[in-house]
């Protein structure tokens, strides 16, 4: 059964990329970088992906390859995208070269219909990557009512990327280099279905807007969540995030406050924790575990994060997206983050490079907050790409650490 | 017959075209949610279930980043509401077998809501305990090991025999898995989230 499956997939994504042949047009692109670590073994690493389209009217069909000088052929991606009037598909296929293996496959079909979008998510997992083999299918209406905006999401072993859930990795074990898809057939406890379920809408008195979210599965209720965004709270330009989430064994809440300045040129947001009594359940006080300043103006962006409670609160790493977390949500959320660093300066430019693309120049720095000092310089970084040509990009990765230089990466993107 | 000789008027053909084009539309539509629900019924049905899988613990490979080294440990399909608590050996008697890793450099962090509550490394190996106080996991990361790498083919071998498992619904778990990146080169790692 499952085998036909993979095999229909295939034969699904080769039909729709062969059906187009008759008259498209190729491009392609060749990413290479090359990092030189000091010390014993000077070169730290060297990775190349190679990127092939074909485009026609309605079908554009990609290739994704990439390539490392430790594995070797890591990763080979199909990729098939189909629009044809209201319909929309696409299917994506995942094989590990370097063991010949397949390892993962999404369908999705869309359909845009009187108002009504229905969408159809199938994904299957290879037997050769653990947990697999796995099948399951997912399908998403989403419409509006009187100004509500409503979302049901069925799930039959299979579950579908959105705000709340971030779908699956495919992980290579040897090196940790990853894969991300939407639809995720390793259900939890593998149940057959759940139905998720969110209505949205405009915002009343001061509220700017709100959401509700319920969520169950053949397990029974799992949770339901109550969103209210950009609340006035009437002191200056002071506004927050509330959420309320209620599940099978606790109620937490949450506010997110902001305060934004210049029309959001400046924007301030304190992380609050609520601290725990020692009686359980009772809670003793709310404290400011951390200060996000970010200021964005003309493409240039400086952003300030400290760290004030190193005990509950930390940023989390440039991959999982550079915020103040608590700790406890970034172990929930899977997030990896810097246990030692309670300071991020950074400063971003982008502008354009008058042919057609952007160069761009990202440098960071952290802080420790290590001895008598409030903070002790720990770690920095400087990466820049610049646009040489339209076929030609170039980049520099420089990290510095407490004991000098850590590594130097120089990275060649060429388009043809 | 010549097309232009069939349609009295450009816009006539035009008006004929966009009907049969939009009958085509809705019989595609048909068909779609036709097999939606199909599929939703075969779902219910128990055709996507996907199979029972032995609950299994993954110790990745090392992974290095210069003389820097990483394991990530990770379960897959843990019963009774996932995996509380684990047990790596104990002093004397360590699950964890070290090469060309220095023992002194190791450190552990809880991944997914673990909590390392004891850890212990020497030349002779090394153990840990570790926690959710919150929730089990049942498909996911529950450890990261960090060390200094001291040589040039380092290792990392748990050893099964000395290995408890603990779920969230207070019981051991006695059926399960010890594999390697030697016995699956890849993982799933669902992504945690509401």
């Amino acid at each position: 059964m499952r085998r036909r499956a993979i095999g229909a997939v295939a034969v699904w994504i080769a039909a729709l990329g062969f059906s187009g042949f008759a008259a498209g047009s190729w491009s392609a692109e060749w990413t290479t970088e090359v990092v030189l670590e000091p010390g014993d073994k000077l070169l730290g690493g060297s990775e190349s992906t190679l990127g092939l389209r074909y485009a026609t009217e309605s079908i554009l069909w990609t290739s994704g390859s990439e390539f490392r000088l430790d594995v070797g052929y890591l990763w080979q991606e199909v990729a098939v995208h189909a629009c044809f009037g209201a319909w929309d598909a696409q299917g994506i296929a995942l094989f590990g070269p370097s063991t010949a293996d397949f390892l993962y496959a999404q369908a999705v079909v869309a359909l845009r219909l009187a108002g009504v979008d229905v969408d159809v998510f199938w994904a299957v997992l290879g037997g050769a990557v653990l947990g697999g083999p796995a099948d399951g299918l997912a399908v998403r209406l989403a419409g509006r009512v009187g100004g509500f905006d409503i979302v049901s999401i069925a799930e039959f072993g299979a579950r579908v990327e959105d705000e709340g859930f971030r779908g699956i990795d495919i992980v290579h074990g040897a090196t940790g280099r990853y894969r991300h898809y939407a639809t995720d057939p390793v259900v939890p406890g593998h149940q057959v279905w759940g139905e998720k379920l969110s209505v949205s809408g405009p915002g009343f008195g001061p509220v700017g807007n709100a959401r509700a979210i319920a969520y169950a599965t053949a397990d029974g209720f799992d949770f339901f969540a109550v969103e209210l965004g950009e609340v006035d709270l009437g002191i200056g330009p002071i506004e927050t995030d509330l959420k309320l989430i209620y599940d099978v064994e606790a109620k937490s809440a949450a506010a997110t406050p902001t305060v934004a300045i210049g029309g959001g040129l400046l924007c301030v947001a304190p992380h609050f924790g609520v601290y725990s009594g020692e009686q359980g359940g009772e809670v003793a006080g709310l404290g400011l575990g951390g200060v996000s300043v970010t200021c964005d103006w003309n493409g240039v962006a400086v952003r300030s994060l400290t760290v004030l409670d190193a005990g509950r609160f930390v940023i989390t790493t440039e991959e999982s997206g550079s915020i103040i977390e608590s700790i406890d949500d970034a172990l929930e959320n899977g997030d990896d983050y810097y246990a030692d660093y309670c300071e991020l300066l950074s400063i971003a430019a982008v502008w354009g490079s008058g042919c057609g693309g952007v160069n761009r120049v990202v440098a960071s720095t952290y802080f420790s907050s290590g001895g008598a000092s409030a903070f002790v310089w720990a770690m920095g970084s400087v990466e820049a790409s610049v646009r040489l040509s339209t076929g030609i990009d170039v980049s520099v990765e420089l990290a510095l650490a407490e004991g000098g230089l850590d590594c130097l990466g120089v990275g060649l993107t060429l388009r043809w | 017959m010549d097309a232009s000789v069939r349609y009295v008027t450009a816009e006539a053909r035009d008006v004929r075209l966009r009907s049969a084009e939009g009958r085509g539309a809705r019989a595609l539509s048909v068909g779609a949610l036709s097999l939606a629900i199909v599929l939703g019924l075969s779902g219910c049905g128990g055709l996507f279930a996907t199979p029972a899988e032995l609950p299994t613990l993954y110790v990745g490979a090392v992974e290095m980043q210069g003389h820097e080294g990483h394991v990530l440990v990770s379960v897959v399909n843990m019963p009774a509401g996932g995996l509380a608590a684990i047990q790596l050996g104990e002093v004397s008697g360590e699950a964890i077998a070290l090469g060309d890793i220095d023992p002194t450099s190791v450190s552990v962090e809880g991944k997914n809501g673990f909590v390392v509550l004891a850890e212990a490394f020497d030349a002779a190996g090394g153990a840990v305990i570790a926690a959710n106080g919150t929730d089990g996991v049942m498909d996911g990361d529950i450890l990261r090991f960090s060390f200094a790498i001291t040589g040039g083919d380092p290792t990392f071998v748990v050893e099964r025999a000395s290995v408890t498992l603990a779920s969230d619904e207070g019981e051991f778990v006695e059926t399960w898995s010890l594999k390697t990146a030697a016995d699956a080169a890849y993982i799933a790692r669902s992504k945690t989230g509401r």
